[in-house]
């Protein structure tokens, strides 16, 4: 702050008082989304920003994505693929996203910590703060914290998954469980989703009515944050009710399926753009099984196309929707993988020195950060960390990341990691 | 002992309020007192006897009270009638299974179910065993006993392969030893130092991961159960920032290094291994008897601490250390003293786990009141000046939820019926089978997220909402509570009863209005716009948390 | 007690070469003056075995990508070599420097994953990433039959001991039969069990197709897969009736840690000798006669083996490996600190004395 000349320290007095407000305040009979109420919302609110974070669970590959290196001994044997960008080539496992890339930014020096997955993970979905003996949130869950849910009422923070679905909790760290994920498994419709025949219309909303009434008559006198969390996730389950759509099949277009692709990650982008339209503020589509250490090189022809084909499909849906400027599509994983070629011709973890893409929202359209050196097994320029491109991301959805603060009781904690900033070229 | 650990021996500063000789609740809530002075909090005042009886049956019999219990402790006019009351159920089977329930939880974390673990947990604290105990069984299960061997679970549950890919997670389970039977979650010492708590070392995380890796899932047992292998030789490791060789043999935590006994070649063994019969053999230098010795030491404040603090946070919704698994210097308790004094206590007692409840609900911190002062801000949670509003276990839901809507009298059960009896009407029915396996789906965190606070989910909102045999239970049925307010002609009283089966207390005159004005608008459908009131109060947050 | 068993004579390991870079194929010139290995940096490397230890000779540049396939059509003085850029290359191997005698830079769009030569060495045929067989001649490089019809990568092909027909099969196991000269499909059979699908990846089992037994049998060499993520699969060979079109034997080799049969070659004496490769470190060197159930030589000490050459004349075979833990996570340096790669060690076996006939 104090190296700020931009910061106004009234200012920031007054967003902090805020913020706080919004913390204790919640006055009881608040209803939709009131213990989501939008931290700092006269400045967030400008329009309604939302997330897609496409996850590839395990480490995609940067030299057989978007950092090839071609005929070098570490290369592997797929060639590279000029771009719409001039200058920048891919890898020829993404020919679709070649004809995209002057709507994507890339960082290719992108240097963490964690060669592991277990821990790897976390620290890379929250972005790796300063360790101050508190468990931060997940992206999702901060961005649920920090913009709320939308006018829709629909879950703030999504995941979508193959395998079971459920409430994930731990995301939320120190923000409390009611900013966890949803998660939708196999684009299956959460349990329970379906109002038996036996209760009609009426009789719901009289029983929803009794109970709100109840509610607040307990809550009147005590701690709010319990009422208010058991109210919002019933008002959030009728919002759900009213999208039941969502998860029918049916209703998609045979050629959206097409698009997308018939495979889970096609799939769970398509659902993933629905849940965006129907107003999720931030929805992670996760692809699991990208630990490729044997047979790496058939692993990633097998997987990588589909991300081609499931991002660029999203990408010209989000265009020609009119909804890119508003939508921040981030794709990555824990870390890349290693150059070195093990002796079941797989590679490694790679934290070193690895690529991950965006676009949208706040995002400048056609840049490539960074460069690796020619054999790819370090950076050539600077380095950036996970807190780097999240306070990159926080500012492009409009939250001044390098002031605004989450607490955790009294304790205010920074929304990013303190001693890093934002990558100027990424922002537009 | 290991100086670093110094703080944690700090003698036992005696409040100056009131004597030693007093009994522990009165200390307690001294403590609290000054400590609530010293900051300017004003403490709110006792729980009114609703409030109370609600509170203390979920704690010590982990289900609401029946309409008929509460109408007996509110007529009692006698004055020590809480006591009397906490007194009766810590003395009935309701409170041991309470806390082996508890237990469950918080030590398996929802990793999963085995007979064996539950018949030690259940008479372990059946016949209210000891916690140091207790934890010896978890971390030296003996094989041969049939009533303790099922604590080996608690390592062989975590000892599993979790895909191709993954390793059995040996650092896990020894992340899970220091983080719940010692409060200190040592995981970021595994690699090097811990980068912000000074007293984690990676000697600390080597010492005693060496335990665990040198622990073998037994392979000829039908029961859970471990074997040890022979350990001769100190750990190598090296932290990945200094690239210097270090050696440490077995460590306690909040105790020290273990030397390690060594004998002659053949005759290390007590029982020798003998592997046509693939049995593994019991090394005479045994690293697990040298942990659970060292851990439970009557010196070991770690360990006590963390019982005391888990206790506490178990009673009154927060820990005096938070997070419970993150007791270190930097990292001092709300009220240093009082958890010291809890600790010593606890250790005096022999960690009398049933001692340690009680004086728990007698104290005024637990029996005050959850509700707030008219016009003030709430309190911070770490002055205990107000009653949390606390999670409700799946368990006690689902206890609470067949005792409310009169299902267990449906099955020929008493609403307070013993748990074996309860559980015997459930086994007889799948529809109970299955709701009860619905209710955990519901409301239990996913494997390994600890239960610590109010979580209310969206699936748990739709299974109350949606879940058809859920809504069964508030269909009339011969002798359910629908049934038997549907017989009631006189509406003051009808109301009388829902409110007391389902919420523990008598309607507001609101309360009243609200029911009376919705039946008038039902009026042709008199049983259903029961059902509706029974769901809204049972769907309520009053209903959802113990407050 | 007298016992009519004769102790079976074994492989002998000779000694092993350390090599500084990762082999995907190694073979003996048809002299077998010359060893000729192949991998992953877009060169063909030599060897002279002429002299008591092997000196290396110059390389052969010109290729891009991975090697993986090098082919000797002897009648012709012709290495015949491929890559993962779709290039297919003819080098004359008569001078002391080999020159190519006529290259297709595309002979495929990408990947050729497998090359086979017929038995009278006038044809060659291709296959890989683009899905689609090409036939050519051996001699001119001339482009003879285009077989395209697979919807996915097609990873092993083998042309007919009659010349009149070859056979394809691609990632999913489906293996088509190619009539020539016509350049139709005839016939279609899938192998499901070299194949395996599980989150959004397939993983192909047939590496390998090869004529065997003047035509009769095809043989499927690789893995029935039942992993992801990590090489999971029984190393297997499977005999398919080239007339039904039937498997009528799987023969298996290992656990499935053991992964697939990587490389295999017959000895004149009947008896198969393979080499495996699967799990980090995991690597089986093979010898097994056809009529047994087990292995009469089987060795685990080489990890991840990847190709196996033969020669006859001097009864010995190199089986070329890995480098023990060549996996690891984060950068491996060495003490200078320059970043480590892997290499392939080259062992020598002297093969058991052959029967006389």
């Amino acid at each position: 702050m104090p190296n700020n000349p931009l910061c106004n320290p009234a200012e920031h007095t007054l967003s902090r008082r805020r913020m706080l407000g919004a913390a204790t305040a919640g006055a009881a009979g608040l209803g939709l989304g009131a213990i989501f109420q939008p931290a700092v919302a006269e400045e967030l609110s400008r329009n309604d920003r939302q997330v897609l974070l496409m996850w590839l669970d395990g480490g995609m590959s940067q030299l057989e994505s978007w950092d090839p290196k071609p005929n070098t001994r570490f290369g592997g044997p797929y060639r590279s693929i000029g771009t719409s960008l001039t200058g920048v080539r891919i890898s020829e496992l993404m020919p679709r996203m070649a004809r995209q890339m002057h709507r994507l930014a890339v960082v290719r020096t992108m240097k963490t910590e964690d060669p592991n997955h277990s821990s790897g993970v976390p620290k890379i979905l929250r972005g790796h703060p300063k360790d101050r003996g508190v468990t931060y949130p997940y992206m999702g869950s901060a961005v649920a914290k920090m913009l709320g849910p939308t006018a829709s009422g629909l879950p703030p923070y999504v995941w979508v998954k193959p395998g079971n679905g459920g409430f994930i909790s731990k995301h939320a760290g120190f923000l409390g469980a009611k900013y966890g994920a949803f998660a939708i498994g196999s684009g299956k419709p959460p349990t329970n989703l379906v109002r038996p025949n036996s209760i009609s219309d009426s009789d719901d909303a009289a029983r929803q009515e009794l109970r709100e009434r109840f509610n607040r008559r307990f809550a009147a006198r005590r701690h709010p944050g319990p009422s208010e969390a058991n109210s919002y996730v019933y008002d959030v389950a009728q919002a759900l009710m009213k999208h039941e759509d969502l998860f029918d099949a049916e209703t998609l277009s045979a050629k959206d399926r097409e698009r997308y692709g018939d495979h889970d990650l096609g799939r769970n982008t398509l659902l993933g753009r629905r849940l965006l339209e129907a107003g999720v503020r931030f929805v992670h589509v996760q692809s699991y099984g990208w630990d490729t250490h044997g047979d790496n090189f058939n692993a990633h022809a097998s997987r990588v196309p589909k991300v081609d084909q499931a991002l660029s499909a999203l990408l010209d849906d989000l265009n020609q929707r009119g909804m890119i400027d508003n939508v921040l599509v981030i794709v990555m994983a824990e870390f890349g993988r290693t150059p070195r070629i093990n002796g079941c011709v797989g590679r490694d973890h790679w934290p070193n020195a690895w690529s991950l893409a965006m676009a949208g929202c706040g995002i400048e359209p056609g840049v490539v950060v960074g460069e690796t050196i020619a054999d790819g097994t370090d950076v050539a320029t600077e380095p950036y960390d996970i807190g780097h491109m999240f306070h990159t991301w926080y500012q492009a959805l409009g939250i001044d990341s390098s002031h605004h603060e989450f607490t955790n009781g009294t304790q205010p904690l920074p929304v990013a990691h303190d001693d890093m900033h934002a990558v100027k070229e990424l922002l537009s | 002992m290991d100086t670093r650990w110094l703080m944690f021996a700090a003698p036992l500063a005696i409040c100056s309020f009131v004597s030693a000789d007093e009994p522990l609740h009165r200390r307690i809530d001294a403590q609290i007192q000054s400590t609530a002075d010293a900051q300017g909090i004003k403490l709110q005042p006792p729980a009114g006897d609703a409030e109370f009886v609600r509170r203390v049956y979920l704690d010590l019999a982990g289900r609401i009270p029946t309409a008929d219990e509460v109408r007996l402790f509110l007529a009692d006019e006698s004055p020590g009638k809480r006591t009397t009351l906490v007194d009766q159920l810590l003395a009935k089977p309701g409170f041991a299974r309470r806390m082996a329930d508890q237990f469950h939880v918080m030590l398996m974390e929802r990793r999963g179910e085995h007979e064996e673990w539950t018949r030690f947990l259940r008479s372990a604290f059946g016949r209210n065993a000891p916690w140091d105990e207790i934890a010896t069984a978890i971390i030296q299960p003996d094989a041969e006993d049939e009533h303790l061997r099922g604590a080996a679970y608690f390592m062989t549950a975590r000892l599993v392969s979790e895909g191709a890919m993954a390793d059995v997670d040996v650092p896990g389970l020894t992340r899970d030893v220091g983080r719940l039977l010692a409060g200190v979650d040592l995981q970021c010492a595994q690699c090097h130092d811990h980068l912000d708590i000074e007293d984690y070392t990676q000697q600390d995380f080597q010492g005693l991961h060496m335990v665990f890796e040198n622990v073998q899932v037994r392979r000829d047992t039908k029961f859970p159960a471990v074997s040890e292998k022979l350990m001769t030789e100190k750990k190598q490791y090296m932290s990945v920032f200094i690239q210097k060789p270090e050696e440490t043999g077995p460590v306690v935590p909040g105790g020290r290094e273990v030397e390690i006994v060594t004998f002659e070649k053949d005759r290390e063994y007590a029982t020798p291994p003998d592997k046509k019969k693939r049995i593994a053999g019991v090394p005479k230098f045994s690293p697990q008897r040298e942990l659970a010795a060292g851990l439970t030491a009557k010196d070991n404040r770690l360990f006590a601490k963390n019982i005391a603090n888990r206790m506490w946070f178990a009673m009154l919704g927060r820990g005096l250390v938070e997070p419970l698994d993150l007791q270190h210097a930097e990292n001092p308790a709300s009220h240093p003293e009082l958890l010291s004094m809890l600790a010593s206590e606890l250790a005096a007692r022999d960690y009398d786990l049933r001692w340690l409840v009680r004086q728990l609900a007698l104290s005024e911190t637990y029996q005050r009141t959850s509700l707030l002062a008219d016009s003030e801000a709430a309190p911070p949670s770490d002055s205990f000046a107000v009653a949390a509003q606390r999670r409700l276990s799946a368990e006690q839901l689902f206890r609470s939820v067949l005792s409310a809507t009169g299902e267990l009298s449906r099955h020929g059960v008493a609403l307070d019926a013993p748990p074996d009896s309860v559980d015997a009407a459930i086994s007889k029915s799948d529809e109970l089978k299955k709701l009860q396996a619905s209710f955990k789906k519901a409301y239990a965190n996913p494997p390994k997220e600890p239960e610590l606070e109010f979580a209310p989910t969206v699936e748990a909102a739709l299974f109350v909402m949606h879940d058809e045999a859920l809504l069964k239970l508030l269909t009339p049925r011969e002798g359910n509570l629908i049934d038997r307010l549907g017989k009631m002609e006189d509406q003051d009283a009808m109301i009388d009863e829902l409110f007391l089966s389902v919420l523990s207390r008598p309607p507001t005159a609101e309360d009243r209005q609200d029911a009376a004005a919705f039946l008038a608008n039902h009026a042709g459908e008199r049983d259903a716009a029961i059902a509706q009131l029974a769901w809204a109060l049972l769907a309520s947050t009053e209903f959802c948390v113990n407050h | 007690m007298e016992t009519d068993a004769q102790p079976i004579a074994q492989p002998k390991q000779l000694t092993t070469i350390e090599t500084d870079r990762q082999y995907r194929v190694i073979r003996f010139s048809p002299n077998a003056k010359t060893l000729y290995g192949a991998g992953f940096d877009a060169a063909i490397h030599r060897w002279d075995l002429s002299g008591e230890l092997p000196t290396e000779l110059l390389v052969l540049p010109g290729h891009h990508g991975w090697v993986e396939s090098l082919i000797f059509a002897a009648k012709h003085n012709l290495l015949l070599s491929t890559d993962s850029w779709g290039q297919l290359c003819a080098w004359d191997i008569a001078p002391e420097n080999p020159r190519p005698r006529w290259r297709h830079a595309e002979a495929h769009d990408g990947w050729i994953r497998a090359a086979s030569i017929s038995e009278d060495q006038t044809l060659i045929a291709t296959a890989g990433r683009d899905g689609t067989v090409r036939v050519w001649s051996v001699t001119d490089g001339k482009l003879l039959h285009e077989l395209p019809g697979h919807e996915h990568e097609i990873f092993s092909v083998a042309v007919h001991k009659s010349g009149q027909a070859a056979a394809s099969a691609d990632l999913l196991g489906n293996l088509k039969h190619w009539e020539l000269p016509s350049g139709k499909c005839v016939r279609e059979v899938r192998l499901e069990s070299m194949h395996y699908h599980d989150r959004d990846h397939d993983v192909a089992g047939l590496y390998s197709l090869r004529f065997h037994d003047a035509g009769k049998t095809l043989l499927c060499a690789g893995s029935q897969p039942n992993l992801t993520g990590n090489v999971g699969g029984i190393p297997s060979i499977c005999w398919l009736d080239w007339e039904s079109l039937e498997v009528t034997k799987t023969m298996e080799f290992g656990e499935k840690k053991q992964g697939y049969v990587y490389d295999y070659q017959f000895h004149p004496d009947g008896y198969l000798m393979l080499v495996t490769s699967g799990a980090p470190g995991a690597g089986q060197f093979i010898c097994q006669r056809l009529d047994e159930e087990q292995p009469f030589f089987t060795t685990t000490k080489m990890s991840n083996c990847h190709s196996l050459a033969f020669d006859a004349a001097s009864n010995r075979c190199i089986v070329a490996a890995t480098n023990r833990n060549s996996q690891g996570n984060g950068a491996v340096r060495d003490k200078e600190g320059k970043y480590l790669g892997n290499t392939s060690p080259l062992t020598i076996f002297e093969l058991p004395a052959m029967v006389d006939a």
